[in-house]
């Protein structure tokens, strides 16, 4: 029957599609939620994550585990690349207390981008210190521009974050589209380089 | 994982009638595709619940559950490229 065929054909290339993500992390309102907005193709939406804690020193065979649970919010954000291939990106809190999360986002990213404020170098340096600690996934550092200036160089921040001298530090207006795009190529172009010298990332 | 696509194996059917009430919402929801974050913002249900509903589904072979790309393999570079001539086709 032509409807068959019609419905197996849309099936099949439907199945080609993939997806891709990428971490957005950085300090409470660096600006990750304004980048994710500039850049997304729809509106930034959040999802809720529950989060399980065990909490330290009681074991798994109590018989009430004590455990503690936490809702955590996380806004992403999609770019359809073209008809086989979508790319998500995720929004993280940014404090140590959530990394037992960040575990669970990081995995399976192409790369993540570490936004900071430059007037807030401090809120910063637990994701860079993840990112930097981990070495799971390449990371890039975009420091936003507020009112048009940055307070520090590049170097200045990299020195006082301590990121690794290979990790790429650029500048950006989270507000604009084509200067949020700059930072995903930028993430793109670096996680290639990473593949071709052929460093471990897992 | 959170950006995993998920589709309705055979979109022109109904769900069976033996789903649960949330199963039948994501089965309907995924005739078209989309990921389990969109999946869970879009029927509220929280990411790790619908992760477990639809690996469910998968088991059963009522959802397809679509390949990821990490780019952690040279093997990937290929699509990695491909991406990031998108963006600098989207982004220009």
């Amino acid at each position: 029957m032509v409807s068959n065929d019609f419905s197996s054909d849309r099936k099949r290339s439907n199945r080609k599609k993939m997806s891709s993500k990428i971490v957005i992390a950085g300090g409470f309102g660096a600006g990750k939620t304004t980048l994710v907005r500039s850049v997304s193709e729809i509106p930034p939406v959040t999802t809720e994550a529950i989060m399980t804690e065990a909490s330290i020193g009681h074991d798994d065979t109590s018989v009430t585990p004590d455990k503690t649970t936490t809702t955590v919010a996380m806004d992403f954000g999609r770019i359809t690349i073209d008809d086989e291939l979508v790319m998500y990106m995720f929004g993280t809190p940014g404090q140590a207390r959530f990394w037992f999360m960040w575990d669970d986002l990081v995995r399976g990213a192409v790369g993540a981008v570490v936004v900071v404020d430059c007037r807030r170098l401090a809120d910063s340096f637990d994701a860079v210190d993840y990112f930097e600690t981990n070495k799971r996934i390449p990371y890039i550092v975009a420091l936003n521009r507020f009112e048009d200036r940055l307070d520090y160089t590049a170097e200045q921040v990299r020195e006082a974050l301590e990121v690794s001298p290979e990790v790429p530090i650029i500048d950006f207006d989270a507000r604009q589209r084509l200067s949020g795009g700059e930072v995903l190529k930028t993430l793109l172009r670096y996680a290639l380089e990473h593949n071709r010298v052929g460093e471990p990332v897992s | 994982m959170v950006q995993t696509l998920v589709s309705t194996s055979e979109p022109g059917q109904e769900p069976p009638a033996t789903l649960m009430p949330e199963s039948v919402r994501i089965y309907r929801l995924c005739r078209e595709t989309r990921s389990l974050a969109e999946v869970s913002a879009e029927l509220n249900i929280p990411l790790g619940v619908t992760q477990v509903l639809v690996s469910d589904l998968a088991e059963q072979d009522l959802v397809y559950i679509h390949p990821t790309i990490t780019g952690s393999s040279p093997s990937e570079n290929q699509v990695l490229e491909r991406a990031l001539r998108g963006l600098e086709r989207l982004f220009q």
